[in-house]
């Protein structure tokens, strides 16, 4: 229910038969669900947290920083892959 | 909703939960410190970002509340002497961030939809790359506001994108037209490659650590794809996933980490 990227997902299976009279007020419809989220309203049943920062200082760092495969050989000389600019007006490659 | 964080151990005997953090809403993103072992930054679906400690169970140390909409990607910068973090936003913008400052560096501004991804060069300081929902891919530097390159990558929403580890100029995006496409910063009038094969759109694709032309994508057709673009024959292996991958896509208000769970174990199997 985030947007455009659900666009691109399979389909979410089929809603329920829409029953919402006789239901204990924490429940509803798939269909109701989706039309709180999408208002950005609060849901029904939902537990809401309430953490907040400790503004702690970070454990020290006891282990130097390890390098990189690509930063093992050192600064410049590192393997380039073989990529040759494209010309513009030729095809893709691949 | 909320979110988890999981922070689990590799040993000989195969993975472990070391601990597990929760926050208020779903969680989007996470990135290590790269100075220090404890250290990592998530970003969440209420527009926050969050600093934690592996070895304080009691909660994040920091929250950084700046973005208005939801912040779907953090990285922590790869080039040594900098500590900066990049945050990409539903908000379209990227913020910067020293994670002992309370507020951002700085904001870019420029793209024209939603921000799915926003990654640190691992080869020239300052530098880094988005993707948006508005089809282009950029370039900034941290000492201009103003963007450097921008790259018209495809004609539907870019997901992801990566850095080469072997080539300063070579970059990766993964769109909703399923396709992977290479760009070389000299000349980004073309890709340099295109890599086709998943059925749906790209969720994310990762640059291996390791070799200069492998790359590794995940797609909601639920596999992973491993590639090495400098053969006439790109695709190495296709490897299938339960459908847990999916559901916690689908249903990511309540089950973020499952995507977070593969990425890391998608991790784990290149590094």
């Amino acid at each position: 229910w985030r947007g455009p990227t659900s666009r691109a997902a399979p389909a979410p299976p089929a809603a329920p038969p829409a029953a919402a009279e006789g239901l204990p007020a924490a429940s509803v419809t798939l269909a109701q669900l989706l039309e709180l989220v999408q208002q950005g309203r609060e849901l029904p049943g939902l537990e809401r947290r309430h953490i907040t920062a400790t503004h702690g200082e970070p454990t020290a760092s006891l282990l130097p920083r390890r390098p990189k495969p690509w930063e093992a050989t050192g600064t410049a000389e590192y393997p380039r892959a073989a990529v040759e600019p494209v010309p513009e007006a030729s095809p893709t490659l691949g | 909703g909320c979110g988890t964080l999981l922070i689990l151990d590799q040993n000989e005997s195969g993975l472990r939960l070391f601990r597990s953090f929760d926050w208020n809403d779903g969680l989007f993103d996470v990135t290590w410190s790269e100075n220090n072992e404890h250290v990592l930054v998530t970003c969440s679906g209420d527009g926050s970002l969050q600093l934690w400690d592996t070895a304080k169970p009691a909660g994040p140390l920091q929250v950084y509340k700046e973005h208005t909409q939801e912040v779907y990607s953090v990285d922590w910068s790869q080039t040594r002497g900098e500590q900066l973090v990049v945050s990409g936003s539903w908000d379209q913008t990227v913020k910067l961030w020293d994670p002992t400052v309370g507020r951002s560096l700085c904001t870019y501004r420029g793209h024209e939809s939603v921000i799915y991804s926003t990654i640190w060069s691992p080869h020239i300081p300052g530098c880094f790359a988005s993707a948006s929902g508005d089809q282009t891919l950029r370039i900034w530097d941290v000492k201009t506001t103003g963007v450097r390159v921008v790259i018209p990558a495809h004609q539907a929403e870019i997901l992801s994108c990566d850095w080469c580890k072997y080539n300063e100029n070579l970059l990766v995006t993964g769109a909703v037209d399923c396709s992977l496409r290479g760009w070389d910063l000299r000349n980004a009038r073309q890709p340099v490659f295109e890599l086709l094969g998943h059925t749906y759109a790209i969720r994310r694709v990762k640059f291996s650590p390791f070799h200069a032309s492998v790359l590794a994508s995940c797609s909601y057709d639920f596999t992973v794809r491993f590639w090495n673009f400098s053969k006439p024959d790109p695709l190495l292996e296709t490897v299938e996933h339960h459908t847990e991958f999916t559901c916690g896509l689908d249903l990511s208000l309540q089950s973020p980490t499952q995507v977070m769970g593969v990425t890391s174990w998608w991790f784990l199997l290149l590094i």
